[in-house]
């Protein structure tokens, strides 16, 4: 029996013994199989989002620039049809991992309160995505994007800003993870700063 | 003559002549058609025009001057949008469609009093400013702007990031991305 070009449903030849309702089922079987296989496979793009849920007390007070002190811990998986990993998140670490490669358009965002501790001045919020490396948590995370700025959180933004930024890069799919980091400044130095929650969706756009 | 469904599978009706072989594999050959179409849709869609241009190295910008933000890498672009050796500022869109993009861009500070603002503008030509974001600046630190916007475009569309800022001094810009990519019809 000879099959279609693309799909391989098979049909009868001309040559073949008259068998009509064999022949009928094996070809609607086959489409069958081949419309399950594909309505089971993934069809829509694949997405993930991560939260840190509750109040997060950052490790700021260290100088500017790229820290994994600095990375928040989510704890959260509200959707991850894209394979994301969630890593260790304890601190150095907190890194999601790409499992797939491809390229990935991801939004992160932050709630960021007012500070409320007596007689401190905000200088300086970063709040940045970057990529890191799940075979090495410690190094320092390449910079993907970011939003910040030196004005304090206050009234003006009903006591609670969010913090957002975006970028779309390419993942490996092996060792390359997102990492999102946030940064306060303080006079004086301040060991912690309070956030709300924070938010990592991710798009997968192409699949190499 | 036989007669179609309406997405063109063909069947035989009860005066054509009795040929089962060749009625069948007229079937078979147009339902495998029209699947393996979907399978290219579904394929297409999961390689969406996508590309990210980046650079690190300084790039001055005078006072109150309109300024298209260059590029140095094209990390990432699998739809020839970008073509750095002829115009590192552009990103040319390749089919029409809705297309995700990010503009983001670090001032370095300047240290001068006079901080002001900060501008980063998403500029799709033909057609003007699509998006941008304002912030005031600093004098100490740095200031990253970030612009996600989605948009619908046509082929041939060509997008840039614009910077601005009205410092009392030029203003020097150093990490920033351009992300682009395609996300429906």
């Amino acid at each position: 029996m000879p099959n279609t070009a693309n799909r391989l449903y098979t049909y009868p030849a001309p040559g073949d013994p008259n068998d009509v309702p064999g022949d009928l089922q094996e070809l609607a079987e086959d489409i069958d199989a081949d419309v399950c296989a594909l309505l089971n496979s993934n069809l829509a793009r694949p997405v993930a989002r991560f939260r840190g849920t509750g109040t997060f007390q950052s490790q700021s007070a260290s100088g500017i620039g790229g820290n994994t002190i600095n990375r928040l811990p989510f704890d959260t998986i509200d959707f991850n049809t894209a394979n994301l990993e969630l890593q260790d998140q304890t601190v150095n670490n907190r890194l999601i991992r790409v499992t797939e490669p491809g390229y990935y358009f991801a939004l992160a965002s932050v709630q960021v309160p007012t500070l409320t501790t007596a007689g401190v001045a905000v200088n300086y919020l970063r709040f940045q995505l970057r990529k890191g490396n799940s075979a090495i948590p410690a190094a320092l995370a390449s910079r993907l994007s970011g939003h910040s700025n030196n004005i304090p959180v206050n009234a003006d933004d009903l006591n609670v800003r969010l913090l957002a930024t975006s970028a779309g890069a390419f993942f490996n799919g092996t060792t390359d993870s997102f990492s999102v980091e946030f940064q306060a400044v303080t006079t004086p130095a301040l060991a912690e700063y309070p956030l709300n929650e924070r938010v990592l969706t991710v798009l997968k756009m192409t699949t190499s | 003559m036989p007669a179609n469904t309406p997405r063109g599978y063909p069947y035989p009706i009860y005066t054509d002549v009795n040929n089962f072989p060749t009625q069948a594999q007229s079937f078979a050959n147009a339902v495998d058609a029209d699947v393996q179409a979907q399978v290219n849709r579904v394929t297409a869609a999961m390689a969406a025009p996508s590309v990210r241009l980046s650079a690190t190295a300084n790039q001055s910008i005078a006072i109150s001057t309109d300024t298209f933000v260059t590029f140095a890498t094209e990390e990432y672009d699998n739809a020839a949008m970008a073509n750095l050796g002829v115009n590192n500022t552009l990103v040319t869109i390749p089919s029409d469609g809705v297309y995700l993009i990010s503009a983001e861009v670090n001032f370095v500070n300047n240290g001068n009093a006079t901080t002001n603002g900060r501008q980063v503008v998403i500029f799709a030509s033909p057609g003007n400013e699509i998006a941008w974001s304002n912030l005031r600046g600093t004098t100490a630190a740095d200031t990253e702007l970030c612009v996600p916007f989605l948009a619908r475009l046509l082929t041939g569309n060509t997008l840039r990031v614009r910077v601005r800022h009205n410092s009392g001094a030029a203003v020097n810009i150093s990490a920033r991305s351009f992300s682009v990519t395609r996300v429906a019809d």
